[in-house]
């Protein structure tokens, strides 16, 4: 740790702090000069280049009465909710993985996981909207298959009243309402990103082989391993996801741009609060209530963040 | 003793290793420095002007077109000791608009941009691009040994650049020149229509025939167990087929609409007569239009409303649907990809004699008010004004636009130039009627049509479900809308305040200066126009119940 120093000497050697300027620099121009324009722009009527006119809160009185708005906040909690689950294959892959007793194969494990990773993102969505294509995709063809369409047609006429599945008729994952959010949430099956194994993985491999060897004289199962001793102490590691992927969600549109287009599909049902602010500056050319949006999703962010560093405490 | 001696060798090893990485990363980035440096000085020693021209045109052929006639152009000049250099910048189209914006507002656009009406709104066309009307004014000096010598250069356009693109009613300038013409033709697979209709069966001439044809193609796929639809649809080319369908059925209603005896109501006139009760989504013209998408609709791909353009390319292009609707601009991409020889034919739509959809219909739309397509326009900070200006005329020239549609395959935009022999079937059909209009009545409200546009093609009661859920949107995003034009046209009228003041005071200086009251004359006639439109528009908006 850094030892403290008089301000005296601080001052006298102030010629050091002139190799943190260009960063500085930087940093103000590229993250705060934007951020802060659109603070700036977020009170005006502003339709891009220099005519804008002063509304003062109006943007914000809107967004508080939109109701589209509103719609796209409970889609991405509801997003939100289903990334907290699909989080769990993650933790198990990196428990599988460090429990192999071999640590070749625990390395060869690794290394496949992070080979996909060079596989740019959009590549992945594209092959993602493939899979939904009601005609040729495999996602339709394996609920054929396997029969698993008979269950989702039964469900349908019993239960849930959509009108979506039937015989004879592809499934139309991407062009109807009902179907846009279940899209998107088996999107990226199984949920093992190999960013989330890595973190977990180095958290248990803190974890000591004395537990374990205590763990054993105790007679303690697998699964109370698992519950008792490996997921406390990457608590820590757990919580660093859950931000990262809160933050993520709220932010994130590009799947939804991709798969769906600005107006967010049939209805609108895929509309996230980051598409909604795209589609208001450059689908209706609203730049100015599009960054009132983003303040908007800026405070909700920074709220999460708070309840998550208050109540999600780490038991050291 | 051999393991110290194993551990230096692997130490050194890695050692090596590393020095090889990190030398390779050093010979990268000086290699990348150098190409900066080598770069940017080239380009401030070079004072070679440079014309770089934006488009999203990445379709077969286009690109090089304009590169032939930057070749030629760049010849032409340095025959005359001018040096030039004319630079394409083909952009995706999901992303042209986009990145045209950015670039508008940060100053940095390149020196001409094809412009569409998404991008090129009234506030932006006035705000980001220079007029063009003083030089449309004025001959084209390329078009000197041809039949088009000492016409302005406007009037030698086939359509005198008269499209909602290249002239603004509402600021009353030209801002675009056209490259060419579109049409839009069903693209049909000739094998597979003579598999399912016979060797010797005619093709389609009326709306019933056409029906019969895309029946005939799904008992073809249900008989063959072939997975082989009528036609091959996606978010792209619906729309097309979704307008020429709805504005059959709605050409009674807009000449019913009409009020300034133009026969040509706006968006505006339409919207805000939606507003004051004259029409709605349940008049019996609408709902015939979209009775009539409903019943196209079931011969198109199924779940065609989230496939992307490519989606319904390749599914005609491998043979899994009979025909295509979509534009002269996919041409030369269609007809030179496939296997198997592919015709077109003009979209027959239901006249008046039609026993159902006759009753709202005229009959078959006429293509004479087909304006020029890929508009260039130039930006106000675009550099090399002069350069780019007569790069534009030069490519729209008798010559230039020869050498354009021959490359290109394309329809051309210049009179008198000759239509390329594989477009022949694409050159605009005159005869026929004008035609009605479609629900794109606005940025906002086609927002919620494009959402709800889903209903229409469902199987359970679509009318009834469309009409009721456009119903709740349509009123608030037409209102929208009608105050978002209302500020457009303060603002713009607003916007000759600063050039009719300067010129005023010029007038107070230099009296009797003929050239600078012709002037003040067309910028206050421009102003009073668009002032009229406000106070217009702005008084049937007041009168619109809340």
């Amino acid at each position: 740790m850094a030892l403290p120093i008089s301000k005296r000497k601080a001052l006298a050697e102030w010629k050091l702090y002139l190799f943190v300027v260009p960063s500085l620099a930087m940093i103000l121009t590229f993250s705060y000069f934007p951020a802060f324009s659109a603070v700036y722009h977020s009170f005006y009527d502003w339709r891009g280049g220099d005519s804008k006119e002063w509304v003062g809160a109006e943007n914000f009185e809107r967004a508080a009465m939109d109701s589209q708005l509103g719609y796209a906040f409970v889609v991405v909690f509801i997003l939100i909710i289903a990334n907290l689950f699909k989080m769990v294959p993650s933790i198990a892959m990196a428990v599988v993985i460090h429990r192999l007793k071999s640590e070749k194969w625990q390395y060869w494990y690794r290394v496949l996981l992070v080979v996909p990773m060079i596989v740019p993102g959009l590549v992945t969505l594209f092959i993602w909207k493939f899979f939904f294509d009601p005609n040729f995709g495999p996602l339709n063809a394996i609920l054929d298959v396997t029969g698993l369409k008979a269950g989702l047609i039964w469900l349908d006429a019993h239960l849930l009243g959509w009108d979506v599945f039937a015989e004879g008729r592809p499934i139309p994952w991407l062009s109807s309402p009902h179907l846009i959010v279940p899209s998107m949430i088996i999107w990226g099956f199984p949920w093992i990103g190999a960013v989330g194994v890595l973190i977990f993985l180095a958290g248990l491999q803190s974890i000591g082989t004395d537990v374990y060897e205590a763990a054993d004289l105790d007679g303690v199962t697998p699964f109370q391993k698992f519950l008792y001793i490996e997921f406390p102490l990457i608590l820590t590691q757990v919580r660093l996801m859950l931000i990262l992927m809160m933050i993520g969600t709220l932010q994130g549109f590009g799947l939804q741009l991709l798969l769906l287009g600005p107006e967010g599909g049939p209805s609108g049902a895929g509309m996230v609060p980051g598409l909604y602010m795209y589609n208001r500056a450059f689908s209706a050319g609203e730049f100015g209530y599009a960054c009132a949006i983003g303040m908007i999703l800026f405070v909700f962010i920074l709220v999460l963040t708070f309840i998550n560093n208050k109540y999600v405490r780490v038991q050291k | 003793m051999t393991e110290p001696h194993a551990g230096e060798k692997s130490a050194r090893g890695e050692r090596i290793m590393n020095a090889i990485g990190f030398g390779l990363i050093g010979v990268c980035f000086v290699i990348s420095l150098c190409q900066v440096f080598v770069t940017a000085f080239r380009s401030r020693l070079d004072d070679t002007p440079v014309v770089r021209i934006a488009h999203w045109q990445l379709e077969a052929g286009i690109r090089q077109g304009i590169d032939r006639l930057a070749e030629e152009y760049e010849k032409a000049l340095a025959e005359k000791g001018k040096k030039v250099k004319i630079e394409q910048l083909p952009i995706p189209e999901r992303i042209y608009g986009n990145w045209l914006l950015t670039k508008l507002v940060g100053g940095e656009a390149p020196e001409i941009v094809e412009i569409r009406a998404e991008i090129a709104n009234v506030d932006r066309l006035a705000r980001f691009f220079t007029p063009l009307t003083r030089y449309l004014d004025e001959p084209n000096p390329y078009n000197a040994g041809t039949p088009l010598e000492g016409k302005p250069w406007r009037d030698t356009f086939l359509d005198a650049l008269q499209g909602t693109v290249t002239y603004s009613k509402e600021l009353l300038d030209y801002y675009a020149v056209g490259f060419n013409m579109f049409t839009s033709r069903v693209y049909y697979n000739k094998e597979l229509f003579a598999e399912i209709m016979g060797p010797d069966a005619v093709l389609p001439r009326t709306f019933d025939e056409f029906v019969a044809l895309c029946e005939a193609t799904q008992a073809f796929g249900k008989r063959t167990g072939r997975t082989v639809v009528p036609i091959a649809g996606s978010k792209y080319t619906a729309p097309i087929l979704i307008q020429r369908l709805m504005t059959n059925q709605t050409q009674k209603l807009k000449i019913a609409l009409e009020t300034k005896y133009d026969l040509r109501p706006s968006e505006e006139d339409l919207a805000l007569a939606y507003l004051e009760g004259k029409w709605s989504l349940r008049d019996p013209d609408i709902q015939s239009g979209l009775s009539l998408l409903n019943g196209v609709g079931r011969h198109m791909t199924k779940g065609f409303t989230q496939l992307q353009r490519e989606d319904s390319a390749f599914a005609f292009l491998q043979g899994r649907a009979l025909m295509i609707l979509t534009g002269s601009w996919d041409v030369k991409s269609l007809t030179e990809e496939t296997t198997f020889p592919v015709g077109v034919f003009p979209l027959p739509l239901p006249t008046q004699h039609d026993a159902k959809y006759g009753a709202f219909a005229f009959g078959q739309v006429s293509e004479a008010a087909v304006g020029t397509g890929t508009p260039f326009a130039l930006p106000r900070d675009g550099k090399n004004f002069d350069v780019a200006l007569d790069f534009l005329k030069f490519a729209t020239s008798y010559h230039g636009n020869r050498i354009f549609a021959e490359e290109s395959g394309w329809i051309p935009a210049v009179a008198k130039v000759p239509v390329p022999e594989r477009v022949q079937a694409f050159k605009p059909i005159v005869e026929g009627f004008d035609s009605g209009f479609d629900l794109n009545l606005g940025p906002e409200h086609k927002i919620s049509y494009t959402q709800n546009q889903y209903l229409v093609f469902e199987e359970f009661e679509p009318l009834r479900r469309f009409t009721e859920k456009q119903e709740q949107d349509s009123r608030d995003a037409l209102l929208m809308d009608s105050k978002r034009r209302l500020k457009d046209h303060a603002r713009n009228a607003q916007r000759f305040d600063s050039p009719l003041g300067a010129l005023m005071w010029l007038r107070s200086q230099r009296p009797g200066d003929r050239e600078l009251e012709r002037k003040i004359v067309e910028i206050l006639g421009r102003q009073n126009g668009i002032e009229i439109v406000l106070y217009e528009s702005g008084e049937r908006l007041d009168a619109v119940k809340p």
